[in-house]
């Protein structure tokens, strides 16, 4: 029981997404009422518990954890906001975006329903208005790196739904690029997860920019030794470099550095498959496709 | 033999039960009690915290834009920085980001007809007299009645420069550091009671001795809650503040930490001595030092300083390429 | 296309382990036949970018050549709970498929259906310049999407009740730590 606890504390603190796992600690914490036990603690678990039971979906521990929390705080934004996530757990979306508008209509600087209103938005599908009311928050929100992140989502997915009159590719390129603008955004507010810079390493592949991509690669790789997702980003962009004609731009990578670049790649990329107990059909797979590129 | 004897007088000097009953333990009780009631009393006065309004949020969170620029804009590839740059000291100099883009927002003739800032300023004299007034009864209290007064001692020895923290209020030299007098002892409750009232009141209770001393300092205006009002009370005029970080953001020359990143790694993973990254870096500053007087040139009329400084970067550049050549020959 | 129970219950296991995030892969048929043998698992962190995508499917290529089988379809499951459409990324490489495999197919996976006794597949096929979902299938053994052990769907609902998702591995969880099966999954079948 005081694990289960523990652990809630540690996943909130953390803030990562496990909501299997919360509703799975938390499910008897509070039917048994042993989540009273935690005194001021026990309304964050009801919280947690219940963004957690509305995302796998089981709904009846959703709503007594609401019950509990809308008897302690009557008329909070914060528990208003469960409501309305609630309602648009079982559809009733409009219902939600009504509740979220009146939060914002007492405090316009109520950033969980503002955020929520987006969601809501593209729960409803319109990406486009979603896209609009997220700019707006992070024009006023800008220090917000989730809603940066958020955006290069949007974009991302909606790589080629609009500018239909463009053409195709182009419309993709700036997509990309605006996904490329919200991570760098990213970055900059959070210069040492390395998962960032991944994903924009990611998109400015995507985007066709090999030479920066290569760079970002090599900088997830050395804030994350031996990190095996940065070690295959840089095998792709050297082994697309090297094969292409030598760029002339004086800021790209040599072709000497590149090639031990590749080298340095290969090799820890076979040291990390070599040393765990990879499957070996796995293993076999990936070595083959590490000599091929 | 002399000395021994005067430790003798010393340990022998016994107190009253009643200073136990009558002060030692009255103060405490009261300093608990006056400290439990202002936590109550504070809670009801900051009943119904102020909006914050949208438009002061995006204007303080706008002028962040431009420090995160400068303290971490060298993460990013030169195209997205200067793009960057040239975006905010663009919208900085328009006041894009003010809460009245087109006024300026210039300050007020008379600050004291501004309703906001006369409200902000009496919620600060509130919260102020909260904290002071009872204190300051509580100490004319102990002066009044128990000035002098000798309450407790300690059952460890301390030295001598603890004399002015413990005795406070009496005016002798010889007696042993360990005794403690009563306004030391309030002292002592003061700053010792806390964490009995995270005990009684949970964390984030508003019986905070220290806050006091806080108060004070700052005694008067709420300076430290509202960031718009300047350390004399005035509130500043923002439109100058994004000014002034426009030139600061200005005078940032972009110096892109991913520029040799593969040389890092490969010497990293020991591939290449560590050496040829102070090589580079020697090379740079020859590069940097021999097209500093041109870009220091520049930097006074800064709008026109990005040929210059891309020039730099690509002598840089080429000095880096070249001092990289040598360093693996040599390795 | 008829779908092992293999290949039935490993994407509705990527879907059940990972529900807050859209998830993706692929189907895998044997050489000369289109009985779909089985599914590998992508994706979770995000599927609209490119790299990692090459890499799963010149490696799954790979893993195909290897053993006889070909690449025949993709699946997706959305993160919205009622969005049945196939995505913009998920027509992509779709369409990529189609350019090798000429009977391509893609799965969207329905998030409502996937704890049910219910067929929680809903087919995609290219008709006339377009992605069309292909309603009516299921229905029995002669349509064109078909099971082969009609008790697939009960099978998979209760291998979620039992926690097996959390033994799946996709290409995402594989790249966190090497000794994940992501390929063949023993772990689950």
């Amino acid at each position: 029981m005081v694990n289960a606890a523990k652990v809630l504390q540690d996943l909130r603190a953390s803030a990562e997404r496990k909501p299997d796992v919360v509703v799975r600690l938390g499910k008897p914490l509070v039917e048994s009422g042993a989540v009273k036990k935690l005194d001021a603690d026990a309304w964050l678990v009801y919280e947690q518990v219940a963004i957690a039971a509305l995302e796998v979906g089981d709904d009846t521990l959703a709503h007594r954890c609401i019950e509990a929390l809308e008897a302690k705080f009557p008329g909070s934004a914060r528990v208003r906001r469960l409501q309305g996530m609630q309602l648009e757990a079982v559809g009733r979306l409009e219902d939600a975006g009504e509740i979220y508008k009146a939060i914002l209509r007492e405090d316009e600087t109520n950033v969980l329903a503002a955020k929520r209103q987006v969601m809501l938005l593209r729960t409803m599908g319109l990406p486009a208005e979603a896209i609009g009311a997220l700019v707006k928050y992070l024009d006023i929100n800008y220090t917000d790196f989730e809603g940066w992140l958020q955006l290069a989502d949007f974009y991302l997915e909606e790589l080629m739904n609009t500018f239909v009159f463009l053409d195709q590719l182009l419309a993709a390129f700036l997509r990309y690029a605006q996904a490329a603008f919200c991570m760098e955004e990213v970055i900059m507010l959070q210069p040492q997860n390395h998962v960032f810079h991944l994903k924009y390493a990611e998109i400015l592949y995507s985007q066709d920019s090999i030479g920066l991509a290569l760079k970002q690669f090599c900088r997830v790789v050395e804030l994350c030794k031996d990190h095996v997702r940065g070690l295959y980003g840089i095998k792709l962009c050297t082994s697309r470099l090297l094969k292409a004609a030598p760029s002339r731009n004086p800021a790209a990578t040599s072709q000497e550095d590149l090639k031990a670049i590749d080298l340095l790649a290969t090799e820890r990329l076979l040291a990390v498959y070599g040393s765990g107990n990879a499957a070996a059909s796995v293993k076999t797979t990936s070595a083959k496709w590490i000599e091929s590129a | 033999m002399g000395a021994w004897t005067v430790i003798q007088e010393r340990q022998a000097m016994l107190l009253d039960p009643a200073i136990r009953d009558w002060v030692l333990l009255p103060i405490m009780v009261v300093m608990i009690l006056v400290g439990v009631v202002r936590h109550h009393i504070t809670v009801l006065l900051n009943g119904t915290p102020k909006k914050a309004d949208l438009k002061s949020a995006r204007e303080t969170k706008g002028l962040q834009r431009g420090a995160v620029l400068r303290a971490y804009g060298s993460h990013l590839p030169e195209h997205a920085f200067e793009a960057r740059k040239a975006y905010i000291t663009d919208a900085f100099e328009k006041g894009t980001y003010l809460k009245d883009p087109k006024g300026g927002n210039k300050p007020k003739g008379n600050v004291m007809q501004d309703p906001a800032y006369v409200e902000g300023m009496m919620d600060g004299m509130k919260k102020n007299m909260m904290n002071i007034v009872p204190q300051t009864v509580i100490m004319g209290w102990i002066n009044f009645f128990f000035s002098g007064f000798v309450l407790i001692k300690l059952p460890f020895p301390l030295t001598i420069r603890f004399k002015s923290m413990l005795q406070r209020g009496i005016e002798t030299q010889d007696m042993d550091v360990t005794w403690v007098s009563s306004l030391s002892w309030y002292f002592l409750n003061l700053f010792g009671l806390q964490s009995v009232f995270t005990l009684l009141l949970g964390s984030g209770h508003a019986a905070d001795a220290m806050r006091d001393m806080q108060a004070m300092s700052t005694m008067g205006m709420g300076a430290a809650t509202n960031p718009q009002m300047g350390p004399t009370g005035q509130p500043q005029d923002m439109h100058k503040i994004f000014l002034s970080e426009k030139e600061n953001i200005e005078l940032t020359e972009h110096e892109w930490g991913l520029e040799n990143v593969e040389i890092r790694l490969l010497v990293k993973y020991g591939k290449l001595p560590r050496s040829i990254l102070e090589d580079q870096k020697k090379a740079k500053a020859v590069g940097n030092a021999s097209s500093s007087s041109s870009s220091s040139a520049a930097s006074s009329h800064v709008a026109s300083s990005t040929s210059p400084s891309q020039a730099t970067m690509a002598a840089a550049a080429a000095a880096a390429s070249a001092s990289k050549k040598k360093g693996r020959r040599q390795a | 296309m008829k779908f092992s129970n293999k290949a039935y219950q490993k994407p509705l296991l990527h879907a059940a382990k990972y529900p807050t995030t859209a998830v993706n892969g692929v189907f895998l048929a044997s050489n000369g036949s289109d009985a779909v043998v089985d599914a590998i698992p992508f994706f979770h962190f995000w599927n609209t970018l490119t790299p990692m995508l090459e890499v799963a499917m010149t490696q799954v290529d790979l893993h195909c050549k290897d053993h006889g089988l070909r690449i025949i379809g993709y699946y997706e499951a959305s993160d919205k709970l009622n969005d049945e459409a196939l995505s913009q990324v998920g027509q992509r490489v779709a369409s990529q498929i189609l350019q090798v495999t000429p009977d391509a197919f893609a799965v969207v996976i329905k998030n409502t259906n996937i704890s049910t006794e219910n067929i929680a597949f809903l087919p995609y096929q290219f008709k006339e310049g377009q992605w069309r979902a292909q309603k009516d299938t299921f229905s029995g053994p002669k349509d064109v999407f078909s099971l082969e052990n009609s008790s697939s769907p009960s099978l998979a609902a209760k291998a979620i009740r039992e926690g097996l998702s959390s033994k799946l591995a996709d290409f995402d969880s594989h790249m966190e730590n090497v000794q994940e099966d992501w390929l063949s999954n023993k772990a689950i079948v």
